[in-house]
């Protein structure tokens, strides 16, 4: 292998002496992680699964639009959840599990294989700061969740405003846009800490992973065996909101109908006597906190402010593992 | 600046609960290729973290190429590079993304980044295998895209953390090239640190030797040899026992070593007791020098009795 075949020249170009460094780790992050086939049947999958919030725009205004006439009342089905004031909040909490899952395949190996590479080293060793590292690390999961939580929901609202083209159904949801960004900040806030954390305690990728995985399908399946999904609303009140759509016989009876079903299947509410619990699985807690930020209220047996709590101290306290486990790197052994 | 020394140290103290890791240390690091030498616990690792910002010192003041790294860690470290002595790569880049970045993160514009690791990657001998990942390197590679990676913005002053560890002869024989090279050929300033005192001898001008924290013995290459200068070696033909005797009633210290003897001589008198006792006796004296002493024996002696320089 020839050596000092060309020799050394230095270099007299301009150099950057901005502080934003941490976007060049972001960078570098989301540009390792586009070729992973996990991440790409990811994104496939999310926009496959998430295509069904474009149904309920399409049925409800493009199908009518094109003069074609939906099922024996489809139009009042979709029209009713479409209607319902949870329809954002509760669209962008459904978008809850494909952030965690984004964030989950970009950020959980992050900070582990740096760890078992000593790319922290790398990065430290040069003007970059220990708070550099873990924004740069923090923005490229904030990228990949806003990929999916809010880039969506203002498409949804964009399109719905087009369609409805009306100055008073804007006036009336213009809390929405302000709202999902807020709710998409706090999703990220939440991903990162939580992803990045538990990261930062493992030294591969392939265990980082598992180890997010299964600490978010531990916490789920315990909050939906503490508070079942099925106790979410008594069977009764469900029947009866049933039979009423079976009943009604005019467009509006039948609207009024369906609202009163999408209430009797709301995923906070509950039947259950411990619904408290439902605040362990992180898509019921970032779901309660965007009813919170979109203006509509939650169900009266959900304890107030515990989810902002939980919501807001566990990526934060997460966070601080992480920065302590960077503050903890020798770059100089 | 332009002929200052690189680093200054006035007093700088640094503690770690009750072990003193540098003890008031007082030093200026020159320009060109200087050797930071200690045994382990000596406080080199200490005395880096130190100048590269990255630990605040407990007393004392430094200045690196005129900057406080205390008050703008950043601006040092935009302006140094430093080659770690253990792995330090980010997976999935191939060398010259992974270079690349390291110039996107040391301040210069994309375009001119990879542009650099390019050239920086033929230099040090890497352009076959630029596009390999770089955690399918072998060990002597990943030493020298470490070694691209601190030149890639072509720092004023480069920090070489054992850069020949655990490589092959040829490898290491090459990466001393390139130091040299650089060291002699672009005048860059750099301080290499290193177990193989062998590896210093050769590439570096000057030497710094901590121990338990203080500086015990800095100066050019020659001037740290010569610390033994009242010592001869001297070689003859014969028994060399009545000489031995002759010497220590000379007031000499005499060592028999294999072919020599060793004679360390009362200050000031020169040569004079050798050859005043050879003229007395039937023993045929053959040479008489300076005895040679190597980095090996000065670092010993250094470090078996440790002292302000």
């Amino acid at each position: 292998m020839p050596i000092l075949e060309q020799g050394y020249e230095p270099y007299r170009g301009p150099v950057d002496r901005g502080a934003a460094r941490f976007l060049a780790i972001a960078g570098a992050a989301i540009k390792r992680n586009r070729h992973r086939y996990a991440w790409i049947l990811l994104l496939l999958s999310w926009i496959f699964g998430s295509s069904v919030e474009y149904f309920f725009v399409f049925f409800v205004y493009a199908v009518p639009a094109m003069g074609i006439q939906g099922g024996p009342g489809g139009e009042a089905f979709f029209q009713a959840f479409v209607d319902h004031p949870n329809f954002h909040s509760d669209m962008m909490a459904s978008q809850v599990f494909w952030a965690l899952a984004m964030a989950t395949v970009v950020g959980a190996g992050e900070i582990a294989e740096d760890f078992r590479t000593g790319a922290l080293v790398f990065y430290l060793g040069r003007p970059v700061t220990r708070l550099d590292y873990v924004l740069g690390k923090s923005a490229a999961v904030s990228v990949a969740v806003l990929a999916v939580t809010l880039a969506p929901t203002l498409l949804l609202f964009c399109a719905q405003a087009l369609f409805e083209g009306s100055w008073t159904w804007l006036r009336d949801h213009a809390r929405v846009p302000l709202a999902a960004a807020t709710m998409s900040l706090l999703v990220c806030v939440f991903a990162s800490g939580f992803v990045l954390g538990i990261s930062s305690l493992v030294r591969r990728r392939r265990w980082a992973t598992v180890t997010v995985v299964a600490v978010l399908v531990g916490l789920t399946v315990v909050a939906s065996v503490l508070a079942p999904a099925r106790a979410w609303t008594s069977d009764r009140e469900q029947e009866q909101a049933a039979q009423a759509v079976r009943a009604a016989t005019t467009p509006e009876e039948r609207k009024a109908a369906y609202r009163r079903l999408s209430d009797a299947l709301d995923p906070l509410g509950s039947g259950s006597a411990m619904a408290e619990w439902r605040a362990l699985s992180p898509g019921s807690l970032l779901a309660a906190c965007g009813r919170d930020l979109f203006g509509n209220p939650l169900p009266g047996n959900f304890p107030p402010g515990r989810h902002w709590a939980l919501a807001l101290g566990v990526p934060v306290l997460l966070l601080g593992v992480l920065a302590r486990r960077v503050r903890g790197v020798e770059v100089v052994s | 600046m332009a002929d200052g020394p690189v680093v200054t140290l006035e007093g700088v103290s640094r503690d770690f609960g009750r072990v003193r890791a540098l003890d008031s240390v007082t030093l200026d690091i020159p320009r060109g290729a200087v050797g930071l030498l200690g045994p382990n616990g000596a406080g080199k690792s200490t005395m880096l973290k130190v100048i590269l910002g990255l630990l605040p010192p407990g007393a004392g003041s430094l200045r690196v190429l005129g900057v406080d790294p205390v008050r703008d860690p950043t601006e040092v470290r935009r302006r140094v590079g430093y080659m770690p002595e253990q792995d330090a790569y980010v997976t999935g880049l191939t060398g010259v993304e992974s270079v690349s970045f390291a110039g996107v993160l040391s301040g210069l514009p994309r375009s001119a980044a990879m542009q650099r690791a390019h050239t920086v990657l033929n230099y040090v001998g890497l352009e076959e295998v630029r596009y390999r990942k770089v955690e399918e390197y072998s060990t002597g590679m990943r030493q020298r895209v470490r070694l691209a990676q601190a030149l890639v913005h072509d720092p004023e002053l480069l920090f070489l953390d054992e850069p020949t560890n655990g490589l092959d002869p040829a490898g290491r024989e090459e990466v001393l090239d390139v130091v040299r090279d650089l060291a002699g050929r672009h005048g860059k300033n750099l301080v290499l640190c290193s177990h193989l005192l062998r590896d210093v001898e050769r590439t570096c001008s000057s030497v710094v030797l901590l121990a338990q924290g203080r500086v015990a013995r800095r100066g050019t290459m020659a001037e740290v040899r010569g610390g033994r200068k009242d010592w001869l070696r001297v070689t003859g033909r014969g028994d060399p026992g009545p000489m031995e005797e002759a010497l220590r009633a000379a007031g000499c210290t005499v060592t028999r070593e294999p072919g020599h003897l060793l004679v360390g001589v009362p200050a000031g008198t020169g040569t004079a007791p050798v050859f005043r006792a050879a003229a007395a006796l039937p023993w045929d004296l053959r040479s008489v020098g300076p005895e040679e002493v190597s980095l090996e024996d000065v670092f010993v002696e250094a470090v078996s009795a440790p002292g302000p320089a």
